[in-house]
């Protein structure tokens, strides 16, 4: 039973093994040099075996292999008369497979092709077949052919010769049995064909505003001289590109690749008249390159261009395209990305502060209701709206609680936020829950069809956040009937500089103003480290300071848990005499969410330098505020800390010119020491 | 087949309460609306009777708390009736405590107490409610509002220390809110009374800039201007002549002026026995006439009361207010807790009329002329003891300045005083060697002052008012007409 098995499970793998061209050949072998019949006989029908299952998938080549196994089988089975009647049947197979196969008049007998001849002149009729121009695309009833002379079944056949900037041409003929006709397909031109290398290889080619594409290929050695004569290396010119059908008339193109200049080319019509082939002069496009310089105060960034990696910060004049880009810089904690046009030439300097990057996990609840579809599209289009925030694409198909997981898991968020459905009346709203890993979260609710759902919270995501303020030790005034900021109170370098008390200020800079919102206006838009006033007849030059300011505890336009995200990312890369204010503001946004033992940790061990304005009198006041509200058992800790407040008489809420701490710490002790 | 039946009836008395549940809701949702409806057309009564039998149907529907708060509003605000709506809101303080309209009731409540009181203790109980709306709705819209209505009762007990931080709580948490514009002009005016004039300026301009519409900011643009002037600029005072501009003899015998509280000015004609109100340029008469009115009193809502020998007040709506014994008025004022202060020049005390009618005396040297003080107290200028006296809201002189104190001469009587919101002290005064006006401070500081030889004007002025620009409008009886000084 085995060895039946082993036997029968031979030839089929031999046969799979073998290649029917190596077959016929061997078969012609075993016939020619040893007069081997029946073994060169065998290898045909192996041969035919192998290919005539197959034959509507088989190529040309195949095709023509089997033709030429049909023809010396019918050669071998006329020499061996039991088999002679088979002869006529591998002719039949011949014609079927290719009606202007030609026997091979070296092997086949005269009386054999002369049978063939006669059964071929019954069923097909000669077409000769001439085109004009050549290189055209022929169809012959719909399918390509090749001119020349073509044998076809007796009856009507459709002729089709096209090639590009000439009329197509149809033609009819119908065939009868042994009457051989002539067809000559002769094209009319009607448009022109231009051709031209470029420089550089793999550049766009748009003409009259329609892409055709990229130019291709490497010119050959016909195009060295052109190459020369532009000055470029022959290996880094394209091989021609080609448009053709360009009608009469002046026609545009352009020409470009990044990195390089884009051409702009007006092709006159009288350049390409009369129709006919043009080849042009090679294109070349100069080269164009910035540069770019990144920085950042946070460690471990790594810096990505339009998606690739640039290697870690800092970059400094690293060259770049120039153009349009998106760059990105990813921190071990918060992300950092800026849609930039570099200019040609232009170097670009950036510093990359990581921004809190916000995740959104998903849409919870209801499956479908009113306006669904269009507030997923919404969210995923927020990216585009958030400037302060980096925001994580979603991983589509994720549920939120394995999304959720990855990303707290693999810290990759500093915000998460999430939609959740709720029906009210009879009506779908969506509540949005935007949260720190942490869990300090805010909700808001929204109306799927309202015309911006997500305009509030992108409103407040992209709030600035100033810490500073630019001033000058000045508190200033309106008072009416001066002709400017009236000057209340001045610092001592200020008044050294030569600032007067109660005096208006009338210029800025070589501004005129008039009003405090206008200096404030001004000041916000200097670089410079000093600047000039003037009061009375005097001109005066007063050092720009940068002024530290107090967040609102719960502002409606700001987001929280945004605020506490990023005032946390400031805080890891902030050197020391910013740390003070970033804990103090940090702080505020905690006790935002009524987290006083929170807030505590991040006041302990802040400071800021003695006031005036907001200093360290705010951090002992505010640590005051949060003791107070852990509850009485941290009265006497609440006290010492709104002493300390009292000792910095300077401290003002709110900014330079808030109210003074001083009293309100007084207040908190007679509350508590009444 | 039982089982199908059994169940059909399990489902049918589950339902029973859902649905009447769904009924009540909808039925009190009807009902408020149709209230709304009717009050929104002024169909007062029939808006009352609908939520009436709102809350009588479906009492413990959030509607129905609604509903008692609507009431109550209205009877505050149209039918000035707070005595009416204290049971609605004591009943939404006892059985709507969890409902949406709590904050808003228990503040509303707190400020009709705070409306109430008669003395500073009585602010206990409304001290009481805001406390309650911010602990216990903290995160609420009304509880900044309690906390600036907190730090004004402490003002309104002279405690300016103690309502600071409570003004300045709104601006802590979002200085761009309406309500943090109201909280900084307390704190403003806190931080002044407690001293601190630059702390309090800069607040005024911080409202101007955050809040310019506001009605805070108009309020913050005089406030800044006057005490820009008269404390820290203090210039010469110059006579701009007649005012306004140009208008002499217009007047008949103007012999008391008075500043009303949106800067109106108020003039007491002598010869018309009637008080006239200039607004814009436009004088009209407005408020009490009366005979021989020997001077104003200032009413709880700015506008003037006249003081009439043996007679007492009469009020702005016209009716008298006997005050026996009056002798020779020499100035009132009507103070936060609604008593009437009058000082007599023929009195060695002061006359206080509460608002039950009952009268006492405070102790203090006879009044020449007596104007309010911001703190609650009064400003006394006494020609026999030679001095002025700023008495605190209990009658306790806080600052005595002997006549001429911090002049270059000194003067022998006082005419008439003025003063304003902000605690600053004028006086009209002639005799000895100084004939003229003099400007002080809410501590008593001296700011300002000219004689009208300096001044170079003469008449026969028999009053003054301060203004918000800065300035003094004088009253020449003599010559008909005002002069106001800068």
């Amino acid at each position: 039973m085995r060895r039946l098995f082993s036997l029968l499970a031979l030839p089929a793998l031999a046969m799979q093994a073998l290649d029917p061209a190596e077959l016929l050949q061997q078969a012609k072998g075993l016939w020619t040099t040893q007069g081997d019949r029946e073994g060169a006989a065998a290898k045909l029908e192996q041969a035919i075996g192998l290919l005539a299952p197959r034959l509507p998938s088989l190529d040309d080549k195949e095709r023509r292999c089997l033709c030429e196994a049909y023809n010396w089988l019918a050669v071998l089975d006329d020499r061996f008369p039991p088999h002679r009647a088979r002869v006529s049947l591998h002719f039949q197979a011949i014609l079927g497979l290719d009606p202007n196969f030609n026997l091979d008049r070296t092997a086949t007998p005269a009386r054999l092709n002369a049978a063939f001849e006669a059964e071929r002149d019954a069923r097909f009729t000669a077409v000769e077949l001439s085109v004009l121009p050549p290189g055209g695309a022929l169809l012959v009833d719909g399918k390509p052919a090749a001119p020349g002379t073509l044998r076809l079944p007796v009856g009507v056949h459709a002729f089709t010769y096209a090639k590009p900037s000439h009329k197509a041409m149809e033609a009819s003929l119908d065939l009868q049995a042994g009457k051989p006709q002539p067809l000559r397909l002769e094209l009319t031109r009607v448009a022109s064909t231009i051709s031209f290398n470029v420089h550089p290889i793999g550049a766009e080619i748009i003409f009259d505003g329609k892409l055709l594409g990229k130019s291709g290929g490497q010119a050959g050695p016909e195009a060295r001289q052109l190459a020369e004569g532009i000055g470029v290396p022959l290996e880094q010119l394209s091989a021609p590109f080609l448009i053709e059908d360009v009608l009469p008339g002046p026609h545009q193109m352009e020409v470009r690749s990044p990195c390089f200049k884009g051409k702009r080319i007006v092709i006159e019509g009288a350049s390409i008249t009369p129709i006919g082939d043009y080849p042009f002069n090679p294109i070349k496009l100069e080269s164009s390159a910035a540069k770019l310089s990144l920085t950042s105060p946070a460690k471990g960034g790594e810096a990505f261009l339009d998606g690739a990696t640039l290697g870690p910060l800092p970059l400094s004049q690293h060259p770049i395209c120039p153009g349009l880009h998106s760059i990105s810089v990813r921190f071990p904690a918060g992300g950092f990305s800026r849609s930039v046009d570099v200019p040609d030439g232009g170097i670009l300097s950036l510093e990359a502060l990581p921004k809190p990057r916000l995740a959104f996990l998903g849409l919870e609840g209801e499956p479908d209701f009113p306006g669904r579809a269009r507030l997923e599209t919404q969210f995923s289009e927020l990216a585009q709206r958030l400037i302060e925030v980096a925001v994580l694409s979603h991983r589509s198909g994720e549920s939120i609680e394995a999304a959720r997981a990855r990303i707290l898991g693999g810290k990759e968020a500093e915000l998460v936020l999430e939609g959740r459905t709720r029906v009210r009346a009879g009506v779908t709203l969506v509540e949005l829950v935007l949260s720190t890993p942490d869990g300090l979260e805010e909700r808001m609710e929204v109306k799927p069809l309202d015309q911006d759902p997500l305009e509030s919270l992108a409103r407040r995501l992209n709030a600035p956040l100033p810490l500073r303020e630019p001033g000058l030790g000045l508190v200033c005034l309106d008072v009416p009937g001066e002709k400017g900021p009236w000057v209340l109170q001045a610092s001592e370098a200020a008044r050294k500089a030569g600032i007067e008390l109660h005096q208006p200020i009338t210029a800025v800079q070589g501004q005129p103003v008039a009003t405090l919102n206008e200096l404030r206006k001004i000041l916000a838009g200097v670089t410079d480290p000093t600047i000039s006033i003037v009061q009375g007849d005097h001109s005066i030059t007063l050092a720009l300071d940068r002024q530290p300011l107090e967040i609102p505890l719960r502002s409606a336009g700001l987001s929280y848990p945004r605020v506490v995200a990023e005032l946390r990312l400031r805080l890891s890369s902030a050197s020391p005499d910013e740390a003070g204010l970033l804990r103090l503001n940090l702080a505020r946004a905690i006790l935002h969410f009524e987290k006083p033992d929170r807030a505590l940790e991040v006041l302990r061990g802040a400071t800021l330098p003695m006031g005036p304005g907001v200093s360290m009198g705010n951090i002992a006041y505010l640590t005051g505020v949060c003791l107070l509200r852990l509850g009485s058992v941290y009265i006497p800790e609440a006290i010492q800390a709104f002493n300390q407040a009292l000792q910095d008489p300077g401290a003002t809420l709110f900014g330079p010119e808030g109210p003074p701490v001083a009293p309100l710490a007084r207040a908190a002790l007679q509350s508590i020491q009444p | 087949m039982k089982r199908g039946i059994l169940a059909i009836g399990m489902l049918a008395s589950l339902s029973l309460p859902l649905l009447a549940g769904t009924q009540e809701g909808d039925l009190a949702e009807k009902l408020y609306r149709s209230g709304e409806r009717a009050y929104a057309s002024k169909t007062y009564a029939e808006a009352m009777d609908t939520w009436t039998q709102l809350v009588q149907q479906v009492p413990r529907s959030p509607q129905a708390s609604w509903a008692l708060l609507r009431m109550a509003r209205h009877e505050v605000e149209v039918e000035h009736r707070p005595q009416a709506a204290m049971p609605l809101l004591d009943r939404l303080k006892q059985e709507y405590l969890d409902s949406p309209a709590a904050p808003e009731a228990l503040l509303l409540r707190g400020q009709l107490l705070a409306r109430q009181a008669k003395r500073p203790q009585d602010l206990r109980e409304a001290m009481a409610e805001f406390n309650r709306v911010s602990d216990v709705f903290p995160n609420s819209p009304q509880a900044l509002e309690a906390k600036v209505n907190l730090g004004q009762a402490f003002l309104d007990q002279d405690q300016p220390a103690k309502a600071l931080p409570l003004f300045l709580d709104p601006a802590q948490a979002d200085p761009a809110t309406p309500i943090a514009a109201l909280g900084l002009l307390g704190a403003a005016t806190a931080l002044d009374r407690l001293g601190d004039t630059k702390g309090s300026l800069t607040l005024l301009q911080r409202i101007q800039e955050l809040h310019p519409q506001s009605p805070e900011a108009s309020e913050a643009r005089w406030r800044l201007l006057v005490i820009v002037r008269h404390r820290l600029q203090k210039p010469p005072w110059r006579s701009q002549g007649p005012w306004p501009r140009g208008r002499t003899g217009w007047l008949k015998t103007p012999t008391l002026l008075a500043a009303g509280l949106e800067g109106d000015l108020y003039i007491y004609q002598d010869d018309l026995d009637q008080v006239s109100r200039l607004r814009a340029n436009q004088l009209t008469a407005a408020g009490p006439s009366g005979k021989n009115a020997k001077a104003f009193a200032a009413g709880p809502e700015g506008n003037p009361w006249l003081l009439i020998p043996k007679t007492g007040a009469i009020r702005d709506n016209g009716t008298i207010l006997a005050i026996p014994g009056l002798s020779q008025p020499s100035g009132g004022f009507v103070d936060r807790w609604g008593t009437l202060w009058v000082g007599d020049a023929k009195a060695s005390s002061l006359t206080l009329v509460a608002p039950d009618g009952t009268t006492r005396s405070l102790p203090s040297p006879a009044a020449s002329a007596l104007v309010p003080l911001p703190s609650g107290g009064a400003a006394v200028a006494s020609d026999a003891n030679r001095s002025l006296l700023f008495l605190d809201a209990n009658g306790q002189s806080r600052v005595n300045l002997p006549y001429g104190k911090g002049l270059p001469n000194t003067f022998k009587s006082v005419v008439a005083l003025a003063s304003d919101p902000l605690g600053h002290v004028a006086a009209l005064v002639e005799g000895g060697d100084f004939d003229g006006i003099v400007l002080w401070g809410p501590d008593g500081t001296v700011f300002r002052y000219a004689t009208f030889r300096m001044l170079g004007i003469s008449g026969r002025f028999r009053a003054l008012a301060l203004d918000r620009e800065g300035g003094i409008i004088l009253a020449d009886r003599s010559n008909d007409l005002l002069l106001r000084i800068e």
